[in-house]
């Protein structure tokens, strides 16, 4: 029977026996009145006779319950009691919790999906992957050593165009062989698998798809069984959905194909990420050792190649932006501190509660409740506190997560195969963490309570009695820890904030000013030659410069893009001679086709020779200062050089172009990539770029018989304009929408582009910014109880030493200068244990070293201003005590 | 009255044997049964409310006696108990071991009869 039900049982019992006990009075005095009894004696004698009706019932109560629930019924009331008595100080305490809870849960979410990285595979561990693109023969010859392997499947990533009502999508699609769901152990919740036949027809293709795009497409998944979607090429058929946290192989996958390693999706590539199960009860190592010992074998077998050595890697481990996942390292930190101050904080509004009610305590123990009691009621006050900020914390969290999803930068997001969610294992999180603030705030005024002498307080009402004085030491010692910790969160969050803005003052070394990338993703199919989409192009330029607020536009690279993408592994012909990178580098090369008035419309300045002009065929170059000075002894001397790539053996490499390119002109480098930044890609080729004049597209290239195009190759036709203001964004695309609404139009300005790059660092300030300005308020409020509490306590010491001739600007000063004392203790622990935390986080920071004084003085400054004006009231009233009335009182 | 009576101190289980042989007869209210067991007894055993109440919420918990409310000879609303078949056992049972206890104690206070 639950406690609930027992105690309404006990209401339940007390009222029947209550109405019968009634109706046995009445019938008693019916029958002395039978009897010729006056009426009025009846009564008398009949409640005489019935005797203690109260204990009666109390009795039949005590029959159903039980003691303890008894004893149960009342802590709680009391424990209400207490609860409601404290008002405010119960909601604050509450509040603050709750609020350091949800971003410790928060925080965890996003350290377990994304450092973590579990996988929803089932027996993860046994999954690994290949190091190197496999073919169809080497899935075959793998598939030949079953003591290794359960199963060896492959997949590789594409794209394609789902055609809607009004606009195109272009979404992710994953071409995996057919038993990949089944060696990964994951099924579709709706529908059927994949199987070998889904891949023998190419005019209708079927799919399986995510149930968020069949919830965004049709509904829900039920509804999207079966049904056609239309796409730039063949449709896609929906055979199956999976389950809703299901992804493969990164988040943000939404459809899935059937692929035969030999068929025809698998021409023009070079190959397959391999995955693999390994069989039961095989180490890895073991593992590792057998294929690379095999490796020679099976290169044999295929017949592909030669001496190749295969290797394999557990699977979740190759993955990018391993830099930008320490950074949840120091969040998760950030998130504890402002946890511990949250919780030192309601230590001390605990102890103040305590404190009050020594007396209330004294009394109830006079009346009879056991020192056992008092404690239980401690306990479960804590509990309910606890409990409560608890569940406000669970649905805080709740509310603000889809805020974090959102604020996950792009490659974060899709480093990890899990989506964040309030799962399980953030409940125990939570658990284990609303534990330790119930040890940390709400434990120590339990064992106060416990230890208290209860006889005193009733005897004399002295207010410097022992367990005050201990109260004041630990109050005093609670708010210094609070200062410290608020201190160096505060240091930390400026130092993320001095990173960020360092990071986009960066100069670009052009005029990005309201400078947007309008840009159509489109299918090949419906723009199969170059020439079709240079005259788009051309027609979105014509539409923008139409446009009122577009002051230029121009078909061009979007910065930090250059275009083309580096031929990379290359040494450099520089005047004939070649040149290496140095050490274990090589060049990268990349040589982009431009309008030639692009670089003058990003307001790139020249520095030597002249610019390109229409015309000007493509061995024409012009290249940036720091590549003429890399090669050449100054920009002067590069004019009229001449520039070429070759591979290192020293034979041509690339199929492009005509050959050596000779400089013509050399402009002021700008910023192309983020180089210098915390999370910057360090790429192991050195980067030279040039431009060459546009040259007319090529004709239409013949598409052979059979080439098969699975509506998912697509192309981007971007455009840049500079417009009036950025006001105008939405009145641009809509124009250039309506140039062809099949297409994924989108238009972005580059300051944002740019700015992408850090966004990891953007959402590192964000939040430790948040901790730290909570976590500092939570401090200075704690400083301000503490202070107001000293000076109510000492009222009488204050009317006392006024009485003695100490005048008001001194007391004031006395209040103001133990405050301080406080603070100094918090903020120099602060300052020190930043000095050691923010040496870890050197890595993160840019343009602000770790120890930089400048932030360190200003936390300081504002600490110690801060904790003036909450010192300003207590001290003012300190100085207000009137020594006559205080004495008076005595 | 009570005062022209002994008053007898009832040994434990004593009041609940009683209860439960009298309900044997048939259902009874609480009043009703209080009187049945004064009237049984000659007025000499004299059933104290404040025990009775308590003595048949404890049965109703045992399962000896089920309850229902009804209506008394004076149209009063009251509760009806009634003996269970348990409660019928338990009845058998107490009544042998008191019977054992009463012949017992019949022999210690007068050896010379037996």
């Amino acid at each position: 029977m639950s406690l609930w039900d027992r105690l309404l049982r006990s209401r339940r019992v007390t009222r029947e026996v209550r109405d019968e006990l009634r109706a046995h009075l009445g019938e008693r005095v019916d029958d002395l009145v039978e009897d010729g009894v006056p009426e009025a004696e009846a009564h008398r004698r009949a409640r005489v006779e019935l005797g203690n009706a109260a204990r009666a019932i109390e009795d039949s109560r005590g029959v159903w319950a039980s003691r303890a629930l008894d004893q149960l019924a009342r802590d709680l009331r009391w424990t209400w009691r207490g609860l409601r008595a404290r008002r405010g100080r119960a909601v604050l305490a509450g509040v603050l919790l709750a609020l350091a809870v949800s971003a410790n849960v928060l925080v965890f979410v996003a350290v377990d999906a994304l450092v973590f990285d579990r996988n929803p595979y089932p027996n993860v561990r046994q999954l690994v992957t290949f190091d190197r693109w496999l073919v169809a023969a080497d899935l075959a010859e793998w598939r030949r050593q079953p003591d290794l392997f359960a199963s060896v499947e492959g997949w590789f990533s594409g794209t394609t165009f789902l055609l809607g009502a009004d606009r195109a999508e272009h979404l992710s699609l994953v071409n995996v062989t057919p038993g990949l769901f089944e060696s990964l152990g994951v099924r579709p919740s709706w529908g059927r698998a994949l199987t070998r036949d889904d891949g023998a027809r190419m005019d209708e293709q079927a799919v399986l798809v995510s149930a968020a795009l069949a919830r965004r497409r049709f509904g829900s998944p039920e509804a999207s069984l079966n049904q056609l979607i239309p796409t730039a090429a063949a449709p896609l058929r929906v055979v199956g959905v999976m389950p809703p946290d299901f992804s493969f192989p990164s988040n943000g996958s939404d459809i899935w194909r059937v692929l035969d390693p030999a068929g025809p999706l698998m021409r023009n590539r070079a190959g397959l990420s391999g995955i693999a199960r390994v069989q039961d009860g095989m180490s890895f190592s073991t593992l590792a050792q057998a294929v690379t010992q095999r490796s020679p074998a099976v290169a044999a077998a295929t017949g592909v190649a030669k001496d190749i050595v295969y290797k394999v890697q557990p699977y979740g481990l190759v993955r990018g932006g391993r830099d930008q996942l320490r950074m949840f390292y120091v969040l998760l930190g950030a998130a504890l501190c402002l946890l511990l101050t949250a919780c030192v904080n309601v230590l001390n509004l605990e102890l103040t509660v305590v404190l009050g009610r020594v007396r209330t305590f004294a009394v109830q123990s006079a009346l009879g409740a056991s020192r056992g009691t008092l404690i239980r009621v401690a306990v479960l006050e804590g509990l309910v506190l606890v409990g409560a900020s608890g569940l406000a914390a669970w649905l805080l969290a709740t509310l603000t997560l889809p805020a974090l999803r959102a604020a996950l930068p792009e490659p974060l997001r899709l480093s990890t195969s899990k989506t964040l969610a309030l799962d399980g294992r953030a409940m125990v999180y939570m658990l284990v963490m609303a534990i330790a603030i119930w040890v940390i705030a709400a434990l120590p005024p339990v064992i106060y309570a416990s230890r208290l002498d209860l006889s005193k307080p009733l005897k004399i009402d002295d207010r410097s009695t022992s367990p005050r004085r201990v109260g004041t030491l630990v109050r005093r010692v609670v708010t210094i820890a609070q200062v410290a910790l608020a201190v160096l969160l505060v240091i930390v969050g400026g130092l993320y904030v001095r990173t960020y803005s360092s990071l986009l003052a960066q100069p670009k070394g052009f005029d990005s000013t309201n400078l947007a990338s309008v840009s159509m993703a489109l299918p090949m199919r419906f723009y199969p030659s170059a020439v079709s989409r240079q005259q788009l192009a051309d027609a979105i330029v014509e539409r923008l410069l139409a446009q009122p607020g577009v002051v230029d536009a121009i078909d061009g690279p979007t910065p930090p893009s250059i275009g083309n993408s580096p031929t990379v592994g290359v040494r450099m012909v520089i005047d004939d001679q070649v040149r290496d990178a140095g050490t274990g580098r090589t060049f990268g090369l990349a040589v982009t086709e431009i309008d030639p008035r692009y670089l003058q419309f990003l307001h790139v300045p020249l520095v030597a020779g002249r610019w390109l002009a229409p015309g000007d065929d493509p061995t024409a170059a012009v290249v940036s200062d720091r590549v003429a000075t890399r090669f050449w002894p100054s920009v002067d001397a590069a004019i009229g050089g001449t520039f070429d790539a070759v591979d290192q053996s020293g034979g041509r490499t690339r199929m492009w172009g005509p050959g050596a390119h000779r400089v013509l002109g050399v402009f002021a480098d700008y910023r192309t990539r983020d180089r210098d930044g915390p999370y910057a890609s360090r790429a192991p080729w050195e980067e030279i770029d040039a431009f060459v004049a546009r040259q007319p597209p090529a004709p239409p290239p013949t598409v052979g018989p059979g080439e098969l195009d699975t509506g998912g190759s697509y192309g981007i036709v971007g455009v840049l304009a500079r417009l009036d203001s950025h006001e105008r964004a939405n009145a641009v695309l809509a124009a250039v929408r309506g140039i062809d609404p099949r297409l994924t139009t989108s238009i972005e300005f580059v300051d944002d582009v740019y700015a992408e790059q850090y966004r990891t660092t953007l959402l590192a300030t964000r939040i430790v910014g948040g901790f730290a300005v909570t976590s500092f308020l939570i401090a200075m409020a704690g400083l301000y109880g503490v202070m107001a509490f000293l000076v109510a306590g000492r009222t009488r010491e204050i009317g006392i030493r006024m009485a003695l001739g100490a005048d008001r600007t001194r007391i004031g000063r006395f209040v103001m200068g133990s405050s301080l004392r406080l603070v100094f203790a918090g903020a120099a622990i602060g300052i020190v244990a930043a000095v050691l935390v923010s040496r870890t986080i050197a890595s993160q920071l840019f343009g602000v070293t770790p120890t930089d004084p400048a932030t360190y003085v200003i936390v300081a400054i504002v600490t110690i201003i801060t904790a003036l004006l909450a010192t300003w009231q207590p001290a003012r009233r300190a100085a207000r005590v009137d020594p006559v009335q205080t004495l008076r009182a005595e | 009255m009570s005062t022209s009576h002994d008053r007898h101190d009832l040994f434990p289980g004593a009041l609940e044997m009683m209860i439960l042989q009298t309900l044997r007869l048939g259902p009874l209210h609480g009043y009703a049964l209080a009187q049945a067991i004064r009237r049984q007894s000659d007025d000499l055993v004299h059933v104290e409310e404040g025990s009775l109440y308590p003595a048949l919420q404890r049965m109703l918990k045992a399962g000896w006696l089920a309850a229902e409310w009804g209506t008394s000879a004076r149209n009063r609303r009251v509760r009806i108990y009634r003996l269970t078949t348990t409660g019928r056992q338990q009845l058998e049972r107490k009544v042998s071991a008191f019977e054992r206890l009463l012949t017992g104690i019949t022999k210690v206070l007068r050896p010379h009869e037996s």
